[in-house]
């Protein structure tokens, strides 16, 4: 399940690395923030799953002003614009980042040897919102060509600043679970993103359908939060049986 | 008024003094009997000699704090900028205890060594790294080592500049180093706090040390808790010492402590273009400026540093080529006169809440009359009874004259205007032409004369940091000569005494002989 869920990753990952490669192009699409896992349950694991709603009026995200990088401007004809609330097309929310924060047993968790993929791309970084375990590697890329300094500011870990002059990746990995972690990029004062690390791999990031899954649970009560870049965290507690399937709900509102 | 401002000196450098103060005070304890014996403390070093500025918990916040600019490490969040460890690691012990000896340049951290013993150092950085520094102890960091320099060469810095273009150095830093990158006003430190690229002209400003291997070490560490990264991953060990090479080789205009400029005289019509070949004939001469510290709001941190300034004269006119580095051009203002402010302190975190918009500006400063003696008014402004002559030019106006009587009041614009300027601002460098008659016929106005040593000083804003009016920097007083055109005669006395002593020697050759 865990393998499948990191192949899921790299997948994304190469899909990415071809969007950010490809040059003068379509601005990457915006699912790529979905780190959902596949829906087919393993046995005697179970899943919680469900979906963000939004309602009200989200507000309007701040235009950037990109100038300065005309190799990244002229892949937004229509203007870029910040990632701070996206809402998708059948009204729920994008980049929520969910994971199971109580009631796992005390143990230690395996660590995939995949890495994840933190891909800058248009001088953003793709995905606006990911996760990874403690000790799993983040591969950074640079699929612009152009000076990135990737700089992540965290509490619980220590932070580190690289400078990525060419296309190129990286790898780092964080040590301490920590949500979130913001990750910004001093050249481009614009660029934000958020890596939520965590010691077990029970986490999903919502999609482009606002719907998220996280399975391979042990049976259990836990108590699930949701984290939202502006709204907050929102947490829901729910009962897990061997194999079955939980459907929860969080609901987000903007004005 | 002016009475209770008789420590001048003190004022002007109030953040020498205040560090004299701390290491003055700390030898005071070094000669305390109850202190210099038993066991070493960290403990008690730290509180008596740190926490004044770094605070009790290690976090940056000592009761001083909020004064100082940049702001005093705070320990607590592990990031320290002078390392030998990749970017992300913690310092080793040795590189802690070195910049606790060291220093750092243009911050008001002091250097310890020869004030505390060897002894000392070490129980501070082990009680201030145990304490509060996280994650400290958990590992054995990675080291970056450093080889052995190369001799620098030429081909190393034509590489060098190439490397500077590739890793796109000039974002931040700019194309001639000056601090003037298009991401130069958007960067932020680890707390949020804007902060700005090095100079990289300027060796002076360089945190960390202006020499080749602290150059190398830096590029290749990073800054922890600047936006400055490691480039380690991204070079080799040739290319970073081409680097550093090439960083090194933009150091420039550094003051010498030489306090003459000496105008040349020239028989033609003086330059007006900053470019004009002719300016070459004369000698550059740098000056350092400080925040003007003397009346509210007292203002440490100072766009302005250094101007560097030439001067030339004819029979008729004087010129005077002043150059300063400013990343950004101001030349908007909101405020054109030079009003006094409210007497306080700034809170560094609190500013610039009511800045703007400011033009940038630069002052020349003159007695009003040459007085006998040693006897000038007073370096800032002047002071009454004893008045300065103002040359005045802000960016987007024409210069004025104004006459000034000390800080306290505000300059008054002179009648008759007789100055006229022209400046360019271009890669972050502005350059200036001011020009006066020798003589003006206006009594307020001084009169330049060759042969004589006249007082001049200059002030400088930038209207991008909030400066305007007493917000400035300034230098102290130096000297303009204008050197006196060398007479026909001096020709004439050289040869006769060529000749005299070629007779003496020939008439002694004789005489030995005989």
């Amino acid at each position: 399940m865990l393998r499948r869920e990191f192949g899921l990753l790299v997948v994304l990952g190469a899909a990415l690395a071809l969007v950010g490669c490809g040059g003068g192009g379509e601005p990457p699409a915006p699912s790529d923030g979905d780190q959902e896992a596949p829906q087919t349950a393993i046995t005697g694991g179970g899943t919680i799953s469900g979906v963000i709603n939004f309602s009200g009026t989200a507000p309007e995200n701040e235009p950037i002003l990109m100038d300065a990088e005309p190799i990244c401007a002229e892949q937004y004809p229509d203007g870029a614009f910040q990632e701070t609330v996206v809402v998708n097309s059948n009204g729920t929310l994008q980049d929520v980042f969910v994971y199971v924060k109580q009631g796992l047993p005390d143990q230690e968790w395996p660590v995939s040897s995949e890495g994840v993929l933190l891909d800058q791309s248009g001088c953003r970084y793709h995905p606006h919102v990911l996760g990874i375990q403690s000790g799993q590697t983040l591969i950074i890329r640079n699929s612009d060509g152009i000076l990135h300094n990737i700089h992540p500011m965290p509490v619980n870990n220590r932070p580190f600043n690289l400078g990525q002059p060419v296309e190129m990746d990286s790898e780092k990995s964080f040590s301490t679970p920590e949500v979130m972690i913001p990750v910004e990029c001093d050249v481009h004062d614009w660029m934000l993103g958020y890596i939520g690390v965590l010691s077990h791999p029970f986490f999903a990031v919502s999609g482009s359908d606002g719907s998220f899954s996280i399975s391979g649970l042990p049976a259990g009560d836990y108590v699930v939060e949701a984290w939202h870049e502006l709204y907050g965290t929102q947490t829901i507690s729910v009962s897990v049986a061997e194999g079955g399937t939980e459907q929860i709900e969080f609901s987000y509102s903007g004005s | 008024m002016s009475r209770r401002f008789t420590s001048r000196t003190a004022r002007f450098l109030f953040p020498v003094a205040l560090g004299a103060g701390l290491i003055f005070l700390a030898e005071r304890v070094d000669r305390d009997p109850a202190f210099a014996q038993g066991p070493i403390d960290g403990q008690t070093v730290y509180l008596e000699r740190c926490a004044f500025c770094h605070g009790e918990n290690g976090d940056g916040n000592g009761p001083v704090a909020r004064y100082l600019s940049p702001r005093p490490r705070d320990f607590t969040l592990g990031q320290f900028r002078f390392r030998t460890t990749p970017s992300g690691d913690l310092p080793l012990r040795d590189d802690v205890i070195a910049i606790v000896k060291s220093g750092v340049r243009g911050t008001a951290m002091p250097r310890w060594e020869g004030v505390l013993s060897e002894a000392q150092v070490e129980a501070v950085v082990d009680y201030l790294t145990t304490s509060f520094v996280p994650f400290w102890g958990t590992y054995d960091p990675p080291v970056i080592e450093i080889p052995d320099p190369p001799r620098v060469t030429a081909a190393m810095i034509e590489s060098g500049a190439q490397q500077f273009q590739d890793l796109q150095c000039w974002k931040c830093h700019g194309d001639q180093g000056r601090a003037n990158g298009p991401s130069a006003l958007t960067l932020t430190d680890e707390t949020d706090r804007p902060i700005r690229p090095a100079d990289l002209t300027k060796a002076w400003r360089y945190k960390g040390g202006s020499d080749l291997v602290s150059i190398y070490t830096r590029f290749s560490t990073g800054m922890d808790g600047t936006p400055m990264p490691s480039f380690y991953d991204v070079t080799s060990e040739e290319g970073r010492w081409a680097l550093a090479a090439y960083v090194r080789s933009l150091q420039a205009g550094e003051p010498s402590g030489e306090s003459v400029l000496q105008a040349v005289f020239v028989s033609g019509a003086l330059p007006t273009s900053p470019d004009d070949p002719l300016w070459q004939e004369t000698e550059p001469t740098s000056y350092f400026l400080t925040g003007q510290v003397i009346v509210g709001p007292r203002w440490q941190t100072p766009g302005v540093d250094a101007v560097t300034a030439r001067a030339m004269y004819n029979s008729s006119d004087l010129a005077l080529l002043i150059e300063w580095n400013d990343p950004v051009e101001d030349a908007e203002s909101a405020d054109t006169d030079l009003q006094p402010d409210a007497t306080t302190y700034i809170v560094l975190e609190t500013f610039p809440s009511d800045a703007g918009p400011f033009a940038d500006g630069l002052a020349i400063q003159f007695p009003a009359e040459l007085a006998e003696g040693v006897r000038k008014p007073y370096f800032a402004w002047g002071q009454p009874g004893s008045p300065v002559n103002l040359w005045v030019w802000r960016a987007g106006d024409q210069a004025r004259e104004f006459n000034g009587t000390g800080l306290w009041t505000e300059p008054a614009p002179q009648s008759s205007m007789n100055i006229a300027a022209t400046a360019n601002w271009a890669d972050g460098r502005y350059r200036l032409i001011v020009t006066r008659p020798l003589a003006t016929g206006d009594p307020e106005d001084i009169a330049i004369q060759p042969g004589q040593f006249i007082p001049i000083a200059f002030q400088a804003w930038d209207g991008s940091r909030g400066e305007a009016g007493t917000r400035l920097s300034l230098s102290s007083w130096n000297n303009l000569v204008l050197e006196e055109p060398t007479p026909i005669t001096a020709y004439l006395y050289a040869g006769l005494a060529v000749l005299l002593v070629g007779a003496g020697e020939w008439w002694l050759s004789r005489r030995v002989r005989s």
